[in-house]
């Protein structure tokens, strides 16, 4: 399935764009996706988050799909809209 | 015993230029300070009907018990009047060292009634009083007046208020500067410059005493204690303020698609990077300045060092203003924005307002109905300079525009009066009702029309209580409108609430004065405050036919990829109907006689049956 990947603050300059599209297996995890999206920008989230997930002692970043904040856990579909959205830009708790 | 309150309150009179002290009585001093002694006086001193910009409108400054203490986060000062902007009571606040220095010297309160012949200053130096001429001051900008006044009185170490070409021209939505903070909403600074008040200066050096040191040393360590957890938290939302300043908050609001972009038709900015906080700190030196006392220092001061603003000096902009006057306008130009932002500073006006009036404007140009229209467009900094000259100057187009954006929009004509973001004629905040309906709730049902101070904000955007529903709305909201009104007799800057219970304050309130009030007591003086608002609105004739969303909020955000949340009429009425029964009003959202002598305000139900007020100036 194709989801649509939005970066805001630090994270658009960190993948030199403000948004992309993600191929993903079906029932694939908002870590999931984070995991490929790494692997897909040559390593360049690797000091945010790898494959055991957010990277310990890294600022946590909140993740939006469709608009809404959610879990990482949370299962994606077919056209979602993934956002990133790093503490400097408000995604902080 | 000894208080930091001083139980005193200083009336001037301009018309006779003369001053006199007077002892805040037993009655008064129940609303501890801030708003609560504000709201009370204008009750009992502006007759119903008064005109905002008349001699019969009074203009209080009002400080409160914690002012001038080391209690952190309690350095603001707040005026109440009525609005010229609204017609509705008015309260507005600013940080920065005024409020401390009025308390220094020897008052809680200044009332300002009457007014003068010709453009003065006031000099408030301790028990003097003394009043200037200020002709040689018309039309200079705020912060070149405030420099003039403390050159007169020789006094660079002088708290200067001063009003700039805007207060003078009685735009609608002047604003008064107390140097870089700013008395922003409902038009205070129109109330001064029709008051032919230019500016007032401020010192005093009598020290502030508490009560209890011992209380409130340890209130004190307590609040510094929460403060400092949540500023050493680098990334908490008070952590970030302090670090980056109010703008750094953006580009979450952006991708929840509630930052109202292009006049509130779309909710999400696609240049929103180019004028958030971090955007400005890559392009501009930037340091933070602090209220007095203040740890979080969110203010932040930026110098341009090339280009055609080489050498301005200049706060902000804080994050409404990038809103407003931002993505509210498709304005990614960070100087213009920044241009934008100063010029309001030094001509007074408040930047909400005018990103409604201006987004109105450019929306009604769109559509063809201003005949005078050339080249006016979203996005464009000319424009938004241009209009911003015309609108102070009170100039073609801009005299029209002065009146906000109802009053505009309705002299405009077609339908422009759907495209005005507004309630009661004052400007929407930043966020989008559509998506945030408590906040919605919170905009139609503030007693100053159109409030972001106190809504559920935080809560919605981060997905706590689901804004895309009307579901205990109602609730949340008078829990929120009556906790910061009660906040605020403190005089706190709203983001203490984020941080501090309401025991801390009232340990604090306890240790500075000796009063003793429980929480519960607390609120109620909130909800108090609240209602006694009401009855003022209501005696102006305000009633649930002015608690009106803007047609706008009826439709479907734009956008290509948004499964907009819908917001129905039927809803909003819903909203009203339990927001009204909760607050014990009747159907028409007046206080009843119940409600009034629950509260103990049953002697305020007469001002409510006058005779309809005069509406020339709503």
């Amino acid at each position: 399935m194709r989801i649509h990947v939005r970066f805001a603050g630090y994270y658009r300059t960190l993948a030199e764009c403000a948004s992309l599209d993600l191929e993903l297996t079906e029932s694939a995890t908002i870590d999931d996706a984070l995991v490929r999206l790494n692997e897909m920008l040559d390593g360049r989230f690797t000091k945010v988050f790898s494959g055991a997930g957010v990277q310990r002692g890294y600022p946590t970043f909140l993740t939006l799909v469709d608009f809404r904040i959610v879990d990482r856990k949370v299962t994606l579909r077919e056209d979602n809209v993934m956002a990133i959205v790093p503490p400097m830009a408000g995604g902080c708790q | 015993m000894p208080s930091s309150s001083r139980n005193a309150l200083l009336r001037i009179n301009l018309t006779q230029q003369t001053a006199t002290t007077e002892d805040i009585s037993l009655e008064l001093a129940a609303y501890i300070g801030g708003m609560g002694i504000g709201v009370k006086l204008l009750l009992d001193e502006v007759p119903a009907g008064a005109d905002a910009l008349g001699a019969d409108n009074k203009l209080i400054f009002a400080v409160g018990p914690l002012t001038g203490t080391s209690a952190p986060m309690f350095p603001q000062t707040c005026i109440v009047t009525k609005s010229p902007l609204t017609g509705t009571i008015l309260n507005a606040y600013a940080g920065g060292t005024l409020g401390p220095e009025i308390k220094q010297a020897g008052y809680d309160a200044l009332v300002f009634e009457g007014a003068a012949a010709e453009p003065i200053f006031v000099f408030i130096d301790g028990k003097e009083v003394s009043f200037h001429p200020a002709a040689n001051l018309g039309g200079l900008g705020t912060s070149e007046t405030a420099r003039r006044v403390r050159r007169t009185i020789a006094l660079p170490e002088a708290r200067v208020v001063s009003i700039g070409l805007a207060g003078e021209n009685r735009v609608r939505f002047a604003s008064a500067l107390a140097e870089h903070r700013v008395f922003g909403r409902g038009g205070a600074g129109a109330v001064m410059g029709a008051k032919n008040l230019k500016a007032i200066a401020v010192h005093g050096d009598r020290p502030v005493a508490v009560h209890d040191p011992g209380v409130f040393e340890a209130a004190v360590g307590a609040a510094w204690a929460l403060i400092h957890a949540e500023l050493d938290n680098e990334f908490s939302l008070l952590g970030m303020f302090s670090r980056h300043g109010t703008g750094s908050g953006m580009g979450l609001v952006n991708e929840r698609h509630v930052l109202a972009t292009r006049n509130h038709r779309f909710g999400h900015f696609d240049q929103a990077h180019e004028i958030d906080a971090t955007a400005y700190e890559n392009v501009y030196p930037t340091r933070p300045v602090s209220c007095f006392g203040c740890p979080v220092h969110c203010g932040m001061l930026r110098r341009v060092r090339d280009g055609p603003l080489k050498g301005l000096f200049s706060r902000g902009p804080e994050y409404e203003t990038m809103y407003a006057l931002g993505s509210n306008l498709a304005l990614s130009d960070r100087e213009g924005l920044f241009r934008a932002n100063d010029r309001c500073d030094q001509y007074g006006m408040d930047t909400l307002t005018l990103g409604a009036v201006l987004g109105m404007t450019m929306e009604a140009a769109e559509n063809g109905l201003l005949k005078e229209s050339a080249g006016l467009r979203f996005g464009d900094p000319d424009s938004i300079l241009g209009l911003i000259e015309k609108i102070a100057h009170r100039d073609g187009l801009g005299d029209i525009l002065a009146e906000g954006p109802a009053r505009a929009a309705e002299k405009i004509g077609g339908n422009a009066i759907d495209y005005a973001m507004q309630v009661k004629n004052s400007g929407y905040a930043a966020w989008m009702p559509r998506s945030m309906k408590g906040t919605g709730l919170s905009f139609v049902t503030a007693n100053r029309g159109a409030c972001h101070k106190r809504a559920p904000i935080g809560v919605e955007i981060m997905g706590f209580v689901d804004g895309t529903t009307i579901e205990n709305k109602a609730a949340i909201v008078k829990e929120i409108q009556d906790k910061v009104n009660a906040y605020f007799t403190l005089v706190s800057c709203r983001f203490a609430e984020f941080v501090l219970p309401p025991e801390i304050g009232l340990q604090l309130l306890e240790g500075a004065t000796g009063q003793t009030l429980s929480d519960e007591e607390f609120m109620q003086l909130g909800e108090r405050i609240w209602n006694l608002e009401r009855v003022f609105n209501i005696a102006e004739t305000f009633g649930r036919k002015d608690d009106l969303f803007p047609a706008r909020e009826f439709e479907p955000i734009a956008g290509e990829d948004m499964d907009a949340p819908q917001f129905t009429r039927v809803e909003a009425d819903s909203m009203l109907d339990e927001y009204y029964e909760l607050r014990g009003w009747d159907a028409d959202g007046v206080p009843t006689s119940a409600c009034l002598e629950a509260l103990g305000l049953a002697d305020y139900g007469k001002r409510m049956a006058l005779p309809g007020a005069d509406k020339t100036n709503r």
